[in-house]
């Protein structure tokens, strides 16, 4: 009989249990891949989502939905009124943020829910899409694979070749709280196909500022300490400039063992940050006859000068915009304490008064197969 | 499990009927002295041995005495040209010299008993003895000879191997034994004869190495052959039931093996056999959870390899155990965790099944288990044919029908490639149990449920002992001396000493024998 009531009591016991309600087979999910938010002409707030519909009697193999709400939250009220399941955020691919939307302070606390609900991923890639973003989530291209699962690879193989960063929204959360850095998410266009255009960068309070062109990012992501992927280059060199129709004066090549030093200094009232990047490059294109051979440090020499030019330009950019996508700040914070406390709260304002010098070192390492 | 011991407690309690079970015959027999004439005793003997037409009774004249006298055996059980030209040739045409008085008549046979009860001369009749009644003497001669139709010795049919020797245990108790010491020609291999059984009086032999077996395992196993009290045994398998440490556990706590090599290997480790007249699997104990994953093929394939392999049945018991479980609970509560290509493939194969996923699950692992099952019962040459029925027709229309999904189908396929991996059959069968409970309890917790499984599982795997011996060693308790062996297969030079978890008194099995020289 005792060992009756046991039973009975663990039956009892395990029938409480919990995490058997909420079961929900994955043919009944509709899962949210993309998520835009966007402002209307009206600026209403408009969110809307591309999810994957799995069945052969569905001709198209998506359904893009578009609601005007407050809040992201309630957005997935409205979404369940229509799709065929229920939605659930746990695998979005892709935020894509509206261009007219980050013209706007506070558009980050609207991300809220996919940083508090845990049944959501802090994985998505971030973008910001210059023109609207339903144009994107309705786009559904007939030889490309399903447009998130295209969008997703398109943003990541973009970044392998360092055209664009990877901002996840779990990193986006971290530049947008952290004092001594800018956000910076991927720019998207939709012209005929999609296209990535390069980097935009935000300012301190999440408002666009400028975008980035790929090759921009390359040096961009150069500066980064956390950089990754290919960097490929083709610059100008100016002492083989020739007047031949085809512009004969070009060399490409891929940098690789880039490192970057950078040193902090404080002095008349202004920090001064002096970096040196040191890069291997092996020459995939040249244009021009030329004995790398013998004359390497010509060529080195020359290639130097182009990086530099290119840096001064980019560092002229950003601090124009009063903004720090790179982190600077984090090194003024981590060497000059004391200077850095006082500027804290207007990093970005601090950061375009000081003195920026980039200069690059650069070793030919091989010459590609032919002479 | 242990509200499930708990329910059965009951039934363990002592049978007090068991006494009214006894063997009622030996009512009749017991303590009877024989008669010392001759047709009385035979009168007797036909009175014991009613309706039984195989007793041959041959009634002769010896030779050399001229006394009256009686061969009596049954007809089947018996070596007939033994009996022809060893027995009756010499006690009916020779006239040798030799002493008539001595107290044994001559014949041409081994091994010759006397026995003056008549519950001996019984017994010898029944194992196949050939009894020899002489007037006036109230005793009988026993001739050893026994002989009944033998298989030959063939490869072993469930334990495979590819490098193992190829002779597999037979029916006969005193043949297995003759295959084991062919190993090991040593007087410290010791053999315990006990009879078990108030009816069949089944001869049961536990081997052991006297100077390597740990004496207390030996008398635990001991007592516990003794204590069983049943009409017969037929098989070691039931033999296994009575004496096993935990019998309501899933997991098997004693080797059942068909093979003599493998058999020797664990001798010489320090373990004990028993070997059950009739049957041709061995019983060897104490085992441990890690011994089902040893092959004897493990040591003669270079050691590398071996290692690789060991760590491929560890990875085969993860799958057969819990790929389904994890199928589920990846369809119904974990799905994040699943690639985005994954998903997408597995959630489109999903859309068509109309069943939850527990039922598509179970629909096709009893499916399964019924073509396995029945691959066994039928014949060789049908037993493909059940192979192309379940592969083909069954594997591919299911899933064109829209009954399970695709993916549902690879699941159960390679659960079963797994489970075959299992060099042990009864650990084999414990997992094809086990994968049941454990995708129950992924449909109701997802992978929490499986973790709790898994906790559950290994809790009372830890618990377990055979023949007094923990079962999870060398893993729980820890033993680092064993761990050459467990996991990876250490190179043989390596294993100097036996397992500790045999508890062998005699640890060193080996001195060192690595070549030193150029060959480092």
């Amino acid at each position: 009989m005792k060992q009756w009531k046991l039973c009975c009591t663990m039956l009892i016991l395990a029938a409480f249990l919990t995490n058997c309600s909420d079961r929900l087979n994955v043919e009944d999910v509709t899962f949210s891949l993309l998520i835009g938010i966007d402002l209307d002409e009206e600026d209403n707030l408009l969110f809307s989502i591309s999810s994957p519909v799995f069945s052969k009697e569905a001709k198209k193999k998506e359904e893009d939905l578009e609601v005007r709400t407050n809040t992201t939250r309630k957005s997935r009220e409205e979404f369940d009124r229509s799709v065929v399941a229920l939605t659930m955020g746990g695998k979005v691919q892709a935020v894509l943020l509206g261009k007219r939307l980050l013209q706007h302070k506070g558009w980050f606390q609207l991300l809220d829910p996919l940083y508090r609900d845990n049944k959501n991923t802090v994985l998505p890639i971030v973008a910001l899409v210059n023109g609207k973003v339903s144009d994107i989530i309705r786009y559904s291209p007939q030889d490309k694979p399903r447009l998130p699962i295209y969008l997703a690879e398109l943003l990541r193989t973009a970044h392998m070749r360092n055209i664009t960063v990877n901002t996840t929204i779990q990193l986006l959360h971290r530049q947008m709280f952290e004092k001594g850095m800018t956000p910076s998410i991927s720019d998207l266009r939709k012209d005929g196909n999609l296209k990535v255009m390069g980097t935009a960068l935000l300012k301190e309070d999440g408002r666009y500022a400028l975008t980035l062109d790929p090759v921009e990012n390359k040096l961009f992501s150069i500066l980064n300490p956390r950089r990754g992927g290919e960097f490929p280059f083709t610059v100008t060199i100016p002492s083989q400039s020739d007047e031949s129709f085809f512009k004969h004066d070009k060399l490409s090549f891929t940098a690789t063992d880039i490192s970057t030093k950078t040193k902090v200094n404080y002095e008349q009232n202004n920090f001064r940050f002096d970096i040196n990047v040191k890069m291997r490059i092996n020459l995939s294109e040249r244009l021009f006859a030329f004995n790398v051979e013998k004359e390497a440090k010509k060529l080195e020499k020359e290639i130097e000068q182009q990086l530099e030019a290119q840096f001064v330009q980019l560092i002229d950019k950003i601090q124009a915009a009063k903004i720090d996508p790179v982190g600077f700040g984090l090194y003024a914070r981590a060497k000059q304490y004391r200077q850095w406390k006082g500027v804290q709260d207007r990093w970005g304002e601090a950061f375009s008064k000081a003195d920026v010098n980039v200069k690059v070192k650069v070793r030919v390492m091989s010459m590609g197969a032919t002479k | 499990m242990f509200f499930y011991r708990k329910f059965f407690r009951k039934k363990r309690k002592p049978n007090t009927r068991q006494t009214k079970q006894a063997n009622p015959s030996s009512k009749q027999t017991d303590g009877q002295n024989l008669n010392s004439d001759l047709t009385s005793n035979l009168e007797k003997l036909q009175m014991l041995f009613q309706l039984t037409p195989d007793l041959i009774v041959r009634r002769l004249r010896i030779h050399v005495t001229g006394v009256e006298a009686a061969l009596v055996y049954l007809d089947g059980m018996t070596d007939k040209s033994t009996i022809n030209n060893n027995i009756l040739t010499p006690l009916m045409r020779e006239a040798h010299a030799s002493n008539d008085k001595g107290d044994i008549p001559f014949t041409n046979v081994g091994n010759v008993g006397k026995g003056s009860l008549w519950s001996q001369v019984e017994t010898a009749i029944l194992k196949g003895d050939t009894v020899l009644f002489a007037d006036g003497r109230p005793e009988a001669f026993l001739f050893d000879t026994k002989g009944w139709p033998q298989r030959t010795i063939e490869d072993p049919q469930i334990e495979t191997s590819l490098k193992g020797a190829h002779q597999g245990f037979l029916e006969t108790g005193t043949q297995n034994i003759a295959l084991i010491r062919r190993y090991i020609p040593n007087r410290e291999l010791k053999i315990k004869e006990l009879s078990i059984g108030k009816r069949g009086a089944t001869k049961v032999w536990i081997i052991y190495l006297a100077d390597v077996a740990h004496p207390q395992v030996l008398a635990e196993l001991e007592s516990r052959l003794s204590s069983i009290d049943v009409d017969s045994i037929i098989n070691t398998g039931e033999l296994v039931e009575y004496i096993e440490d935990n019998p309501y556990s899933p997991f098997p706590q004693i080797i059942l093996t068909e093979r003599p090599d493998s058999t020797v290997s664990q001798i010489l480790q320090g373990r004990f056999s028993v070997v059950v007249d009739g049957s041709p699997s061995v019983l060897i104990a104490p085992a441990t959870f890690i011994s089902f994953f040893q092959s004897i093929d493990d040591y003669s394939t270079r050691w590398l390899i071996a290692s690789f392999i060991r760590l491929l049945r560890f990875l085969a018991f993860a799958i057969a155990l819990l790929l389904p479980a994890i199928y589920i609970s990846f369809i119904s509560f974990n799905y994040e965790v699943l690639p985005i290509q994954l998903l997408l493939s597995v959630a489109e194969s999903r859309t068509l099944v109309p069943f939850p996923p527990l039922l598509e699950a179970m629909l096709m692992e009893i499916t399964l288990e019924m073509m396995r099952e029945s691959g066994i019962r039928l014949p060789a040459p049908v037993g493909q044919t059940v192979g192309i029925v379940g592969g083909i027709i069954i594997g591919q229309t299911a899933v064109q029908a829209g009954i399970v999904s695709n993916i549902m189908v690879i699941v159960v396929a390679s659960t079963a490639i797994a489970s075959f991996i299992i060099p042990n059959y009864d650990m084999g069968t414990a997992l094809r149990l086990l994968r049941f409970p454990m995708m129950v309890i992924a449909f109701m917790f997802g992978i929490v449920g499986i973790v709790i499984g898994m906790m559950i599982l290994i809790a009372h795997l830890v618990c377990l002992e055979s023949m007094g011996t923990p079962y999870a060693s060398p893993l729980a308790p820890f033993r680092w001396a064993d761990m050459k062996d467990t996991f990876v297969r250490l190179p043989i030079w390596k294993l100097v000493n036996r397992p500790k978890n045999t508890r062998a008194v005699q640890s060193r099995r080996a001195g060192d024998n690595r070549r030193n020289g150029d060959m480092q």
